[in-house]
C-alpha cells in the first residue's frame, strides 16, 4: 500500500480545496491547478506499487541489459489516462489565464468579492473595456 | 465508413472549417447544411435502432475491453436526434441578425464543438472516454459563456468555469477509482465486474460518486446554483442549446450507469437520487418564482425539472426509465423553446426584465400563442407533451409506493404554473409598461424577430407532435428503456464486436 503518495494526494487535495475557496483570483487559478495535479497523482497510485518493476517502456537496449523475468512493468494504462489528462488539463489553464486576466482587466480589481458584487472601484483600463463592450453589444 | 462515428465527425469537421471561414454568410450556409447532415443521420441511425438492436464501431479497430467502444442503442439514437434538432434550432436562430447584433464569427463554429462533445457523450461505451467527452463539451461551453457576454457578465462564466473545473476532477478520481478497483474502464466489462463484486461498499462508494459528479453536471440539489448565475447571461439560441442538451448530458450518463452498468439493488444510491430530487424540483421552482427576468427564470425552471428526471433515476424501474426518456424528449424541446421565445419576446421590447415589459400579445400574438402553448406543456396541461411525462412519472412513483415523492413532484408542478403565469402577466398580456423607441419596428429587428419566431415554431411543431402523436413517442421510449435496461445483452453485444 502507498502510504506515501496517499498523504500526497491528501495534501494536494487540501491545499487546492482552500485555494479555490479563497477570494484572490490567482488563488483560485492556482487551487485548480493542484486540484487537476491532485487527481492525476491519484490516477498514478492506480497503477499499482513499483515494488521493483521497470517503468512501462519497451526497447532493445533495456531487454538486452537484463533478458530475463525484467520485463516486468508497471501498468501502463494509468500513465496513458495520465498523460490525457494533463493535456486536457492543460488547455483548461490556458483557458483559466485568459478568463482571470480578462476580469481583473474589466473591474481592475482581483477581490472575488467585489468582482462579485461589481462594486470594484475601476481602474482606468477597466471603465474604458466595460464602456467599450457596451457600445457594441446595445442591450 | 461506419456511421456510428458519423455524429462525431461531421461537426467536428463543420466546427473546424466554420472557424476557418471568414466571412459570414458562407459561414452560415455551411453551419446549416452540417446541422442538416447531422438530423439526416440521427433520423437514420434511429431507423435502424427503432426496433431494439444495438450498433457499435471498436474505434482504431482494438477489442474491447482495452479498445474504446462506441455503442448506439435506441437510447443513444433519440438523444442524438434530439441535439442534432437543437443545433439546427441555435444555428438558425441568429439568422435574422445582422451588423451589431449578429452573432459573434466563433458562435457557430463553437456549437458544433459543443455538439461533438454531447455526440461523443452520448455514443461511448468508456468510462475515461466519456470523461474526454465531457472535457471537449465543457471547454466549448466555457468559450461560448464569455465569448458574448457583455459588459462585466464574464464573471458569471467564472462559477461555472469553476464548479465544472472541480467537477472534471472528481470525475477522473471516479475513472481512476473504477480501474483500480475492476482493472477496467469500460462499461460493458464493467457491469460483468461489478455485478461479480463481494465487497459490496465499494460499488456503493463508487455509484454515489458517479452521482455526485453526474448529478453536479446536471444541476441536482445542492451543487445547482452555477446555472442559474451563468445562463441567463447567454444570448437566446446558445441558452436555449445549453438549457436543452448539456443537463441532459449529466442525465443520460446517470441513467446510462444505473440502468445498464451498476448492479440492480443498489438501495443506498437510488434512494439518495430520490431525495435530491425532491430538494432539486422544490428548491428549482421557488427560485424561478424569484426572479425578475425571462431568462432568470427560465434557467431555475431548467433545474427543477432536472428534479423530475432525476427522480425517475431514482425509482429505476422499467417504467420509470420509459417515463425518464418521455420526459427527456418533452422538456428538452420545450425549455429551448421557451428560451427562444423569451429571446424574441426580449428583442422586441429591448429589454429582458419583467418590470419592464409588458403587451407583447398585442403587437405578436403569434409569439403569445407559442409561448402560451410551451408554458401550458412545462405546466402539465393535457394532451400537450408535459401532461404525458409528469403522468407517467407520477403513476410511476404511486405504484412505487413513494408518497412524497409524489407530492413534492405536484407541489412544484403547481408553482411552476404560477411562475410561467409570472411571465406571461409580465411580458405578453397587458399594456406596455415603458412607452419606449425600442417598440418600434425596425426591417432589421422584423427579420430578427421572424426568424426568431420560425425556429420557436418549428420546436414548438415537434413539441405538439409529442404531445398529440404520443402513442408513437411511448413505443419508442419503451423500446429505448428495455434495451438500456439489458445489462447483459449489453455486455455481450460489446464482446462480440469484431473489428473491421
Amino acid at each position: 500500500m502507498q502510504v506515501d503518495l496517499a498523504f500526497l494526494i491528501g495534501f494536494l487535495f487540501t491545499v487546492g480545496v482552500f485555494l479555490v475557496l479563497e477570494k484572490h483570483l490567482l488563488s483560485v487559478f492556482f487551487g485548480l491547478a493542484l486540484l487537476s495535479n491532485a487527481a492525476n497523482v491519484f490516477l498514478l497510485v492506480m497503477s499499482g506499487p513499483p515494488n521493483g518493476l521497470r517503468s512501462p517502456i519497451v526497447s532493445k537496449l533495456l531487454e538486452d541489459a537484463a533478458p530475463e523475468g525484467a520485463l516486468r512493468s508497471v501498468d501502463p494504462l494509468p500513465q496513458a489516462l495520465i498523460l490525457t489528462a494533463i493535456v486536457i488539463g492543460s488547455g483548461i489553464l490556458m483557458y483559466a489565464v485568459f478568463l482571470v486576466y480578462r476580469l481583473a482587466m474589466e473591474s481592475g480589481t482581483t477581490d472575488l468579492d467585489a468582482i462579485h458584487d461589481n462594486t470594484a472601484q475601476s481602474s482606468a483600463l477597466g471603465s474604458a473595456l466595460r464602456s467599450g463592450s457596451e457600445k457594441s453589444h446595445p442591450p | 465508413m461506419n456511421t456510428v462515428v458519423l455524429p462525431v465527425l461531421v461537426p467536428l469537421l463543420a466546427g473546424l472549417v466554420c472557424a476557418i471561414v471568414p466571412t459570414r454568410t458562407p459561414k452560415r450556409a455551411l453551419a446549416v447544411i452540417a446541422c442538416v447532415l447531422q438530423m439526416v443521420i440521427a433520423a437514420g441511425l434511429l431507423a435502424a435502432t427503432a426496433d431494439g438492436t444495438r450498433l457499435g464501431l471498436l474505434l482504431g479497430g482494438w477489442k474491447a475491453p482495452l479498445g474504446i467502444v462506441l455503442v448506439v442503442d435506441l437510447l443513444a439514437a433519440i438523444m442524438l436526434g434530439l441535439s442534432a434538432l437543437m443545433l439546427f434550432v441555435a444555428t438558425l436562430y441568429g439568422f435574422g441578425e445582422k451588423g451589431n447584433h449578429s452573432e459573434h464569427p466563433l458562435r457557430l463554429a463553437l456549437l458544433q464543438f459543443l455538439c461533438v462533445g454531447v455526440n461523443l457523450s452520448f455514443l461511448t461505451g468508456d468510462l475515461f472516454n466519456l470523461f474526454v467527452a465531457f472535457e471537449v463539451m465543457l471547454l466549448s461551453s466555457y468559450a461560448l459563456l464569455t465569448l458574448e457576454a457583455k459588459g462585466t457578465d464574464a464573471r458569471f462564466g467564472f462559477d461555472y468555469f469553476i464548479m465544472n473545473v472541480v467537477g472534471s476532477t472528481l470525475f477522473l478520481c471516479l475513472a481512476g477509482l473504477a480501474y483500480g478497483l475492476w482493472g477496467t474502464l469500460n462499461f460493458a466489462d464493467l457491469s460483468v465486474k461489478m455485478a461479480a463484486e463481494t465487497v459490496r461498499s465499494r460499488v456503493v462508494v463508487f455509484s454515489v460518486l458517479s452521482v455526485l459528479v453526474f448529478g453536479m453536471k446536471a444541476g441536482v440539489f445542492p451543487l445547482y446554483y452555477w446555472l442559474p448565475r451563468s445562463y441567463p447571461t447567454l444570448p437566446p439560441p446558445v441558452a436555449a442549446f445549453f438549457a436543452g442538451m448539456l443537463t441532459k448530458v449529466g442525465i443520460y450518463v446517470l441513467l446510462r450507469l444505473f440502468c445498464t452498468v451498476f448492479p440492480p439493488g443498489l438501495q443506498e444510491a437510488t434512494s439518495l437520487v430520490g431525495w435530491l430530487s425532491v430538494g432539486t424540483m422544490i428548491f428549482g421552482v421557488l427560485g424561478a418564482l424569484s426572479r425578475n427576468t425571462i431568462r432568470g427564470v427560465l434557467s431555475y425552471h431548467v433545474i427543477s425539472q432536472v428534479g423530475y428526471m432525476t427522480l425517475c433515476v431514482g425509482i429505476l424501474s422499467p417504467a420509470a426509465v420509459t417515463a425518464c426518456i418521455v420526459y427527456i424528449a418533452h422538456h428538452i424541446i420545450v425549455k429551448a423553446s421557451l428560451f427562444l421565445i423569451g429571446g424574441v419576446a426580449a428583442r422586441i421590447q429591448g429589454t429582458d426584465e419583467l418590470t419592464l415589459m409588458g403587451g407583447v400579445a398585442r403587437s405578436h400574438p403569434l409569439l403569445a400563442g407559442l409561448f402560451l402553448l410551451q408554458a401550458f406543456s412545462l405546466a402539465g396541461l393535457p394532451p400537450l407533451s408535459g401532461f404525458w411525462g409528469k403522468y407517467l412519472i407520477l403513476v410511476e412513483a404511486l405504484q412505487q409506493e413513494r408518497p412524497w415523492f409524489v407530492a413534492a413532484a405536484l407541489v412544484a408542478g403547481i408553482l411552476t404554473l404560477m411562475s410561467m403565469l409570472k411571465i406571461w402577466l409580465a411580458t405578453f398580456w397587458g399594456a406596455p409598461r415603458t412607452p419606449s423607441t425600442s417598440h418600434l419596428s425596425t426591417p432589421s429587428k422584423a427579420r430578427a424577430v421572424f426568424v426568431g419566431t420560425l425556429s420557436a415554431a418549428v420546436l414548438t411543431a415537434v413539441s405538439l407532435f409529442v404531445g398529440f402523436g404520443f402513442p408513437v413517442v411511448y413505443a419508442f421510449a419503451e423500446t429505448a428503456s428495455q434495451v438500456a435496461l439489458d445489462a447483459s445483452g449489453y455486455a455481450s453485444f460489446v464482446a462480440g464486436l469484431q473489428s473491421k
